[in-house]
């Protein structure tokens, strides 16, 4: 019987052969090997249970997982194939009422951590803030949940605004409340303003007209740029009626004649500034159809520098197109194309299908057509594969395969 | 002397070195030679590729990171050399151990058998509608292999089929997770006949849930396949309603109470995530290290492969 098996500490066992038999009293190399070999294998046949204790389970998620082919294809994504069109597909099926595989979840967390905008398609899904509680990676403060307080009691001013966020999605009117305490200085009121952009609506006028009159500056402009996009707000019905005596034609040429100031709706600044301000606050289609080519005069620069402001701020799609036109002739005259860049960034994806036409057909810079081809309509890539489709081709027909699995 | 008596000579004067160097470690303590690096495994290893004992090779270049791969180190490489020595041991033996124990010996040394000559030589291959229990695919130096793992709808039994790949070669896919395929299968002779050759097969066809079993079942079976091949370190399980947990460490936990940790080294993740913190059915490999999770199944829903995570 070998004195291993007979102590039949296996702990002691293996100090012996981290020491060296050299070192220890007991048997020579060969017994102790045979001992623990006899006792590796009796260690293994004789393992028995342990405990563990499972997390809380988390709440069911109504939505049903997309079907099998979507769903291979974002398994495909998040592991690296077109991962940059992930954010498409996930608000393609929140559309649809659609939610991703449940056990893809962690590798969009992955990506999440580094993706900001990702972040808020993945916090509707219970399963993604019941997993950032479990994993300290992923608990972002996106993944908050609006019914604990903690993070706005306690938190960073960066973790307030993202629990203050996930409250105006499930609650708007507290989180306009909670914006209302006089406790918050003015940087907080400043950064957390803006959160009310989620929901938006006429309950909030009230609350945004008195902060137009607020101490800080910065507070006064985040509630500006607000009201500008409240559709029937008192402030829109201000600045069209301002806007009407901007602008008049007079033999064939525009003539601007500037605002007066009026700090208190942000129109402020140079003459040429007020211009810019004004054209930017008011609704495109107060100024009726978009205007001719030729037909800008000399306040081109500040009549473009309001009109792509205010194509992105209300989504006006008749302007995109038309500015888009006018924006890609004036490149071909050598014009610089920070502004198409800036229009077409904030043009709402997918594009309709005739600005996708004139940017693929007009001759656009290739960051352009791959703007195009990422943020297009995606029926221009529903047309047979060849073996030479150029690339923006190939992303647009992925695109186009990938909602049509949607639906599915 | 013909080849096979030239290999066997080389094989058992390569076994004797690598008991020697096995005593000479534990004699001058394991500590020293988890500190000496990759020179001092690759020497030994390199002897066991001219000694023509390739898959001890292989396992003594992997004990050179032993020391990095997280606590417990130190008890693990001497379960390591322990094995190796009875390894050595047992080919000695010769015509003392039975056939298909001697088998088994000689396939972890490295001899192989040619896939034609398994299923040419087989005279029992069985014929079933074959559940794909999972995948669990590892990287030696340049090779990648798949142990793909199948059990019987009708017979029960459980198979291993290997597929390998070198760089830039793709693995065999054609077994999805959670699928039926019927197929004839061959057996490699060993104690624990496990390993089998694709003879003839069918496409594959969706199969719904399987039938498992609990942890205590789980850890009988085990014991019964080790009795008979005492180098067996994975072994396929389909546990049903287990419930993942985190704590104390990532663990599978079933109804009676009973619960065994995942194997380290593997992502835990995608599978608490699909099970939501519920019950789940999970095919894994179990192994002396844990449980490695290849398919669950959640509910009603389709088999999720639980493939590592991020890029490939």
């Amino acid at each position: 019987v070998n004195e291993h098996l007979a102590t039949g500490s296996w702990p002691d066992l293996v100090t012996a052969a981290l020491v060296g038999t050299d070192r220890g009293a007991g048997s020579g190399p060969d017994g102790l090997l045979d001992s623990a070999a006899r006792l590796t294998v009796a260690r293994r046949v004789g393992r028995l249970p342990a405990t563990a204790i499972p997390p809380d389970p988390c709440e069911e998620n109504p939505r049903p997982v997309t079907g099998p082919a979507a769903s291979d294809r974002i398994a495909a994504m998040v592991a690296g194939h077109r991962s940059v069109l992930i954010a498409e597909w996930l608000t393609a099926a929140d559309a649809r009422g659609r939610r991703p595989p449940d056990h893809l979840l962690p590798a969009l967390l992955d990506l999440a951590a580094g993706t900001p905008r990702l972040r808020p398609l993945l916090a509707r899904h219970p399963r993604v803030r019941w997993l950032a509680r479990l994993n300290p990676a992923w608990d972002l403060p996106e993944f908050a949940d609006p019914s604990d307080d903690t993070p706005w009691r306690l938190g960073t001013r960066t973790q307030r605004r993202a629990w203050l966020a996930a409250v105006r999605e499930t609650d708007p009117a507290r989180a306009r409340q909670l914006l209302a305490d006089p406790a918050l200085s003015a940087a907080e009121r400043a950064a957390f303003l803006p959160v009310l952009a989620a929901r938006l609506s006429p309950a909030d006028e009230e609350y945004l007209e008195a902060a137009l009159d607020d101490r800080a500056a910065p507070v006064r402009a985040a509630a500006a740029d607000l009201l500008t996009r409240l559709q029937g707000s008192g402030y829109q019905t201000r600045m069209t009626s301002r806007a009407r005596h901007l602008l008049r034609e007079q033999g064939g040429r525009l003539v601007v004649t500037p605002p007066e100031p009026a700090p208190r709706d942000a129109i402020t600044g140079t003459p040429r500034q007020r211009v810019i301000e004004l054209v930017a606050r008011t609704p495109p289609a107060a100024w009726g159809a978009p205007p001719r080519e030729a037909d800008y005069g000399e306040w081109e620069p500040e009549l473009l520098a309001g009109w792509v402001r205010a194509a992105a701020t209300f989504g006006d799609q008749d302007w995109t197109l038309a500015l888009t036109a006018h924006l890609l002739r004036a490149r071909r005259a050598g014009r610089p194309s920070e502004q198409l860049h800036a229009l077409l960034d904030a043009a709402p994806v997918p594009w309709p299908a005739e600005l996708t036409e004139l940017v693929l057909t007009d001759g656009a810079p290739a960051g352009i057509i791959a703007m195009a081809a990422h943020r297009g309509d995606p029926a221009f890539g529903d047309v047979p594969p060849r073996d030479d489709d150029p690339e923006p081709l190939r992303i647009l027909r992925f695109r186009c395969d990938m909602l049509k699995e949607l639906d599915d | 002397m013909d080849r096979a008596q030239q290999r066997a000579e080389r094989v058992a004067s390569g076994l004797g070195e690598l008991s020697q160097w096995l005593a000479d470690q534990v004699r001058g303590g394991l500590a020293a030679a988890a500190s000496a690096g990759y020179p001092h495994w690759d020497a030994i290893a390199a002897r066991m590729v001219d000694a023509q004992c390739p898959a001890i090779a292989e396992r003594l270049r992997g004990l050179a990171a032993a020391p990095r791969e997280g606590p417990g180190w130190e008890g693990r490489l001497v379960e390591e050399l322990a094995m190796l020595h009875l390894l050595a041991a047992a080919y000695r033996k010769g015509d003392e151990l039975p056939e298909q124990l001697r088998a088994s010996v000689r396939q972890r040394i490295g001899f192989t058998t040619r896939q034609a000559d398994v299923i040419a030589g087989c005279d029992r291959p069985v014929t079933d509608t074959w559940l794909v229990l999972g995948w669990r695919d590892t990287q030696h130096e340049r090779i990648s292999s798949r142990r793909i793992w199948l059990r019987g709808a009708g017979t029960g039994q459980l198979a291993l089929v290997l597929s390998f790949a070198a760089a830039g070669q793709t693995l065999d896919d054609s077994f999805p997770p959670g699928d039926h395929v019927p197929a004839t299968l061959a057996r490699y002779p060993g104690a624990l006949p496990l390993r089998a050759a694709v003879a003839a097969r069918a496409e594959p066809e969706p199969a719904p849930a399987p039938q498992g079993t609990t942890i205590a079942k789980l850890l009988t079976g085990w014991a019964s396949a080790l009795a008979k091949d005492p180098w067996q370190e994975s072994w396929p399980v389909v546990l049903t309603d287990v419930t993942p947990a985190l704590m104390p460490v990532p663990s599978l936990a079933d109804q009676a109470g009973d619960a065994l940790p995942l194997h380290p080294l593997a992502d835990h993740w995608p599978l608490l995530a699909a099970s939501g913190g519920r019950p789940v059915t999970v095919a894994a490999e179990y192994t002396p290290r844990g449980l490695w999770p290849m398919t669950a199944w959640a509910g009603s829903a389709a088999p999720v492969p639980l493939q590592p995570r991020g890029p490939r």
